[in-house]
């Protein structure tokens, strides 16, 4: 672990490099920003910036990968949770201690925030042995840490200061707007509530359940709790020199070298949080193969990301493969068939992959890309179609620049502007470009005819199922089956003998069950 | 304190259940007749009566718990109504005291000390009224209620409370001992004896003494914080008491309200000279469904006049099946079931001249829609989509009824889908009784019964007789 000149210590990044401060313009079009909205709502925009870009050197998807496995621990997760909380609580608690200027309440306030912070860092460092694989590191880091005196030390003085504290008793007067406070009458035991509750305890029974625990109060003292409490500092004299004497001593105290530790465990653990609804709504999430050498493409049980926090995982996932040779994969098929939600996953998952997070699928295979390149239609350029076309082609043309023989490219219904054989004419030469370059793409087209242009394009085809088109099906064709209207709205509604049969036995295993 | 009038072990919970299946329910039977007539112009035992009569009670014992009580009731019932019109009035009375702008102990003490002199009051009353009419009541329920009023409430008791109230006023000051909770606040306060109203040495003598300024709403706000903080215990202590006799008292409104309810009801159908009668409770295994007389009595309410009866002998039976003329009685045949169900097994009773009927899991009514009115849907889906819902709910000993379900796609298709259903149902213990214009179901569950089915048809004059198997 790196010293640093002032004698404290640093503690090295999760992430292994900093977040990027541009974001690269494919990510509204995929959507990410809904993933980044809720990763913020989780973790806060600091760490959710980390979204924005990847590292594509694998061995860095790999090491961010093995800290996110770790972090799958719920154990290990939980106690770097209260870490997060315990610096996030520290930072704004130190503040706080800054701007109070009444000393017997900034020394007391210092002192909680060592003792806990230095918990929390314990915890957290203990949770870390041994240490687990991806983690080994940061636990070295974490045991240095905890060891050394400019932490052990005003650790105890806290505790020892606080334990102090906790015995201070006095007894106290208000009459009408006169508070007297004087040391506490030895001996008595003060029970008027108790009596007052005995009397009353016909009313409410034999069980009359203790006043709930009030919330911790975490405001500033008012003007009588503090004229009260520097009464109470002249009855105990010697306690509240300490209290002085600790303030003056520690409040320069501050959890350096922690703070990028925790925006680093924000990222991971806001990530996970915003996967764990959709995990539990029984849609998959897995770690992705990666390379930067293999290009065969395989997604299993693929989402869109963004649809599923929206739609708290109600969504339907898809395959899709691209084996060696296969490099354009065209999509078709009727509207609301979930073509572009399909494009959306294709695209998170290249860029999630980049970034080395887990990925909205059941098993995926991916070439890190160079970039992620994202062609959709833009609400603002729906004017005039000729205008559109124009704008239209020449986004093209800078995709096209930016593209190398890494690069995936996601388009979304372009040339949508013009007529059927039009659109074809301008899509055939835009095909035969990503097929020369050897661009893995995914097309999300109209136009049946392309799926069928070229040996190297894969055909899917969005199917649907039932007049609400719910479900989204891989080159399969619907064959009507020939049932009445009657009927298949019976089996809709699982009203047909055999599906209502096997409810009502349902419910009476489960009440049997349980 | 609870009042226990509607079961002996628990309290009873007045959520009236909202989903879809149970306002078909109280749609297709015409509950809201049943319960004008039991409330007779109170809203009060109007809702009690809805909450009651939808939440039917399957267990034989905590039947004739309530038939009991409610015997007690169609004994006394200007007992009952002065019970209830006191428990009433104490609760109106406590809604009137105001409650402070802020909700620390100071406030609530304050408050919780004049509610509960106000309740000692009434309390006292209701002690005077329970003792003067304990004799003429004998059920579990009511002897037990007034055993707990005359214990609990006397009057030796009701004057300690009253001294108690005094003491809270803390005259001469709040004295306490406290420590130092999170961030120094001073906390954690033990109350002493209150003080008298000159204070002792050791505070007259002590030099740490702070005024409170007064200068500006904060200093007064910040005063009655604290004076609010050192009350803690003592004034939790009173606000709880405040409102464990609040809720007892609103309790016993409520669960009297439901007997003053029956009463009314059956004050009104006597009018009419219709009958009521304690239903004979039969255990689940006899699939007991037999009645004399049988009527429905929103129809009677509605129609302000006797109604005509119908016998029914289906015990053993799974399936009742009623065919026959249009505006034969058919469908007022099957509401009367329905409501006579629920009433038995809300411990109230029937509108027979006997009943006796195993209870039934949950009724739920499947009635035909003169309207669609969803236009998302077609008919048959939203006829699919309610009995979707109703599947959903119904289990072993379930009552349903069937009112020309399936009404709205063709004769074929639409026997074939009931067939299908009822098969399905009947095979998981849900009884149906089924109202049927579909000639192709009628026969096939007529020649080829898959459960004892009784077949009903109407004859002149809104009779049904059994049909010769």
């Amino acid at each position: 672990m790196p010293a640093r000149d002032d004698g404290g210590w640093a503690v090295r990044g999760l992430l292994g490099a900093e977040p990027p401060s541009a974001e690269p313009g494919c990510l509204t079009d995929l959507r990410c920003d809904v993933i980044a909205g809720a990763l913020a709502a989780a973790a806060g925009a600091d760490a959710a910036a980390y979204l924005r870009g990847a590292p594509r050197d694998p061995v860095l998807v790999a090491a961010r990968q093995a800290v996110f496995r770790a972090l799958e621990d719920p154990a290990l997760a939980a106690a770097a949770r209260r870490f997060c909380a315990a610096a996030s609580s520290a930072r704004r608690r130190l503040d706080r201690v800054a701007r109070t200027g009444h000393v017997p309440q900034a020394g007391r306030r210092l002192a909680e925030l060592v003792a806990d912070h230095a918990a929390a860092v314990e915890e957290f460092a203990a949770a870390l042995r041994p240490a687990p694989p991806g983690l080994t590191a940061l636990a070295e880091d974490l045991a240095e840490l905890v060891a050394a005196p400019s932490f052990t030390v005003p650790r105890d003085e806290a505790r020892a200061l606080l334990a102090r504290l906790a015995e201070v008793r006095y007894d106290v007067l208000l009459r009408g707007d006169e508070i007297t406070v004087v040391p506490c009458e030895p001996g008595q035991v003060p029970a008027f509530a108790d009596r007052a509750r005995a009397v009353f305890a016909r009313f409410h029974g034999d069980g009359l359940a203790d006043p709930p625990a009030r919330p911790a109060d975490d405001s500033s003292l008012d003007v009588v709790e503090a004229a009260v409490l520097d009464l109470v500092a002249e009855v105990h004299p010697s306690v509240f020199a300490d209290v002085a004497a600790f303030h003056a001593r520690h409040r320069a105290f501050l959890p350096e070298g922690l703070a990028r530790l925790d925006r680093d465990l924000r990222f991971c653990l806001g990530y996970l949080d915003v996967l764990a609804p959709l995990r539990d709504a029984g849609l998959p999430v897995c770690y992705p193969d990666v390379s930067v050498t293999d290009r065969t493409f395989e997604a299993h049980d693929l989402y869109d990301l963004a649809l599923a926090v929206e739609r708290s995982g109600r969504v339907v996932p898809n395959d899709v493969t691209a084996g060696p040779g296969e490099r354009v994969i065209v999509v078709s098929g009727p509207n609301q068939g979930g073509k572009t939600t399909l494009s959306r996953a294709f695209g998170q998952l290249h860029h999630l992959a980049g970034l080395g997070c887990p990925v909205p699928a059941r098993r995926a295979r991916v070439f890190l890309p160079d970039r992620v390149l994202t062609h959709y239609e833009r609400a603002e350029s729906l004017a005039n179609p000729a205008s559109r076309l124009q704008e239209e082609q020449a986004r093209l043309r800078a995709l096209l620049a930016e593209a190398t023989g890494d690069s995936v490219v996601v388009l979304n219904e372009i040339f949508m502007s013009t007529t059927s054989s039009d659109a074809l004419a301008l899509s055939r030469p835009l095909l035969d470009t990503l097929l020369d370059r050897g661009v893995l793409c995914l097309w999300v087209t109209f136009l049946d005819e392309l799926s069928r242009a070229h040996p190297s394009v894969v055909s899917m085809v969005a199917e649907t199922e039932g007049e609400d088109a719910r479900r989204t099906y891989r080159i399969v064709r619907g064959v009507a089956d020939g049932q009445s209207h009657a009927r298949t709205l019976a089996e809709r509604y699982g009203l047909t003998y055999e599906k209502l049969s096997l409810r009502l036995q349902e419910r009476r295993n489960e009440e049997a069950a349980g | 304190m609870r009042p226990r009038l509607l079961a002996e072990d628990a309290d009873f919970s007045f959520a009236t259940p909202h989903d879809p299946v149970t306002a078909d329910l109280i749609t297709d039977l015409e509950l809201p007749i049943l319960w004008e007539a039991m409330a007779g112009g109170d809203g009060r035992i109007r809702a009690v009566s809805s909450a009651v009569t939808l939440r039917p009670l399957t267990d034989p014992a905590a039947i004739a718990y309530r038939q009991d009580a409610l015997a007690d009731a169609l004994h006394n019932p200007a007992a009952v109504r002065a019970l209830y019109v006191l428990a009433r009035e104490a609760v109106a009375e406590e809604e009137k005291v105001p409650r402070g702008v802020n909700s620390r102990s100071d406030g609530r003490l304050r408050r919780a000390l004049r509610v509960l002199d106000v309740f000692c009051a009434r309390l006292r009353a209701l002690a005077a009224l329970a003792a003067a009419h304990r004799t003429a009541f004998a059920s579990p329920a009511f002897t037990r209620l007034f055993r707990m009023i005359a214990a609990n409430l006397d009057d030796a008791y009701l004057r300690e409370v009253e001294r108690m109230l005094v003491l809270l006023e803390f005259d001469g000051g709040i004295a306490a001992t406290g420590g130092l909770g999170p961030g120094n606040r001073p906390t954690g306060f033990a109350l002493h004896e209150p003080p008298g109203a000159r204070p002792e040495r050791r505070w007259r003598r002590a030099g740490t003494r702070h005024r409170a300024s007064g200068e500006n709403d904060e200093d007064w706000r910040a005063l009655a914080g604290f004076r609010a903080a050192l009350l803690g215990g003592a004034a939790d202590a009173a606000t709880a008491s405040a409102d464990a006799v609040r809720d007892f008292l609103a309790a016993l409104r409520d669960e009297l309200a439901f007997y003053v309810g029956c009463v009314n009801l059956a004050e009104a159908l006597a009018a009419h000279g219709l009958p009521l009668c304690r239903p004979e409770p039969r255990p689940p295994e006899d699939r007991a469904l037999s009645a004399r007389g049988l009527y429905d009595p929103c129809l009677a309410l509605r129609l302000g006049g006797p109604v005509v009866g119908n016998d029914l002998a289906g015990d053993g039976v799974g399936l009742v099946l009623v065919t026959g003329a249009n505006a034969g009685g058919k469908s007022t045949f099957l509401r009367a079931l329905g409501v006579a169900t629920l009433m038995a097994q809300a411990g109230m009773a029937v509108p027979a001249v006997s009943f006796a009927a195993s209870p039934a899991d949950g009724v739920f009514t499947h009635f035909r829609r003169e309207e669609d009115g969803t236009l998302t849907r077609g008919r048959l889906a939203d006829e699919l989509a309610r009995m979707s819902a109703i599947a959903d709910r119904v289990r072993l000993g379930s009552l349903l009824l069937s009112n020309e379900s399936l009404a709205s796609t063709g004769e074929r298709e639409a026997s074939a889908l009931a067939v299908d259903l009822l098969r399905a149902f009947t095979a998981h213990g849900v009884r149906t009784a089924v109202v049927t214009h579909l000639t192709t179901l009628a026969t096939a569950l007529r020649t080829t019964p898959f459960t004892p089915t009784l077949c009903l048809r109407t004859s002149p004059g809104y009779r049904l007789l059994p049909e010769p198997a």
